[in-house]
């Protein structure tokens, strides 16, 4: 797949997303089901590598990118999360306006539709990432940390692998 | 383009240390409006604008904050710094992981680090969805519970599922209505 290709599919998700990781519904449904270029494993450790890199958690598609096509595959990636936030530019001339309803009523439905599409697709990954007992406690160790902890998501990946590397 | 270089050391050093918008934003808000360098109105803006930009909010409320500071230049400095800088760990990370992957000790470590991915990746999204259908509960949850029968039946590919909400929000969940 070419850079061009991989970075127009990349940016179709992160366009119709507002979030992080809500974009992933789409690059799961058009890298690993249709075109085949990603596999789920691929997938979830970009996912688990993201989080554990600074900056935006959306960084997990650089990776995707990487894994996909190489450097110019992480170059996409990179453009593709960068281009949207350019909308915030006349976004920001909008809300001084304050013509912000519709726009925010848009934006709450796509919020909703695209968290259904993640909780959808973590099934789905989680069918794949949990396929022991081990495992399958330590993915419910992480959920509860957390849920009911302020421990960060990098913490809680690296312990996750640390548990891992003593319980596999 | 004197307050973003005023700010772009604050975000050089939260695109290298700190993980996820809402940690970072809490942090730049720290030392930016608590500092006077920022009213706390024109960081709420690019905070709210940030929610309504498709995309990554962190690096839309850094173009947001850089547009303000220094227009078009501002908006640009400020992207690329906050996307480059990450990218680049996060490449680092992945060309480590490739080049062993194979071995077992990495392996199992993934194996469980994958683990903990998904479980994280179910807890945001859960939390994503309370917390916007609370904005308006009922129509919400309605909105919610369709868009989850029309995801499981497999229907409809993702992009309709969004586009359909999007429009339904766009009617539904304004605040007048």
């Amino acid at each position: 797949m070419s850079a061009w290709v991989l970075y127009l599919l990349l940016l179709k998700a992160t366009v119709l997303s507002f979030s992080g990781l809500t974009s992933i519904p789409l690059v799961h449904e058009d890298l690993v089901v249709r075109r085949g270029v990603l596999t789920d494993e691929q997938l979830n450790t970009a996912l688990a590598i993201g989080q554990t890199t600074p900056g935006p958690i959306g960084m997990w598609m650089v990776l995707v990118g990487f894994f996909v096509a190489g450097l110019p595959g992480a170059a996409a990636g990179t453009l593709a999360l960068a281009t949207p936030a350019i909308l915030a530019v006349p976004l920001l001339g909008i809300v001084r306006r304050g013509r912000t309803d519709v726009v925010a009523g848009a934006a709450r439905g796509i919020v909703i539709g695209a968290s259904v599409l993640t909780l959808a697709t973590a099934l789905g990954l989680g069918a794949t990432a949990v396929t022991t007992a081990p495992l399958a406690l330590v993915g419910v160790a992480a959920l509860g940390l957390v849920a009911a902890t302020r421990v960060a998501p990098l913490w809680i990946v690296l312990l996750a692998g640390g548990a891992g590397l003593l319980l596999t | 383009m004197a307050v973003v270089r005023l700010i772009l050391p604050l975000i050089l050093r939260a695109s290298a240390t700190h993980i996820g918008g809402t940690a970072t934003q809490a942090w730049l808000r720290s030392k930016l409006v608590a500092t006077g360098r920022l009213s706390a109105d024109d960081f709420n803006r690019c905070f709210a604008v940030a929610r309504l930009t498709p995309g990554t909010n962190l690096l839309a409320f850094h173009v947001a904050l850089g547009y303000g500071a220094g227009r078009w230049r501002g908006a640009l400095t400020l992207l690329t710094v906050s996307t480059v800088v990450p990218a680049v760990i996060a490449v680092a990370l992945g060309v480590v992981y490739a080049r062993f992957a194979t071995a077992a000790g990495v392996e199992r470590f993934m194996a469980g680090a994958q683990a903990a991915a998904v479980a994280i990746l179910f807890w945001t999204a859960a939390r994503l969805l309370a917390a916007t259908t609370a904005e308006r509960p009922l129509r919400g949850a309605v909105l919610a519970a369709g868009a989850a029968l029309v995801v499981w039946s497999g229907a409809v590919t993702p992009v309709i599922v969004l586009l359909a909400s999007a429009a339904l929000g766009a009617a539904w969940l304004r605040a007048d209505t």
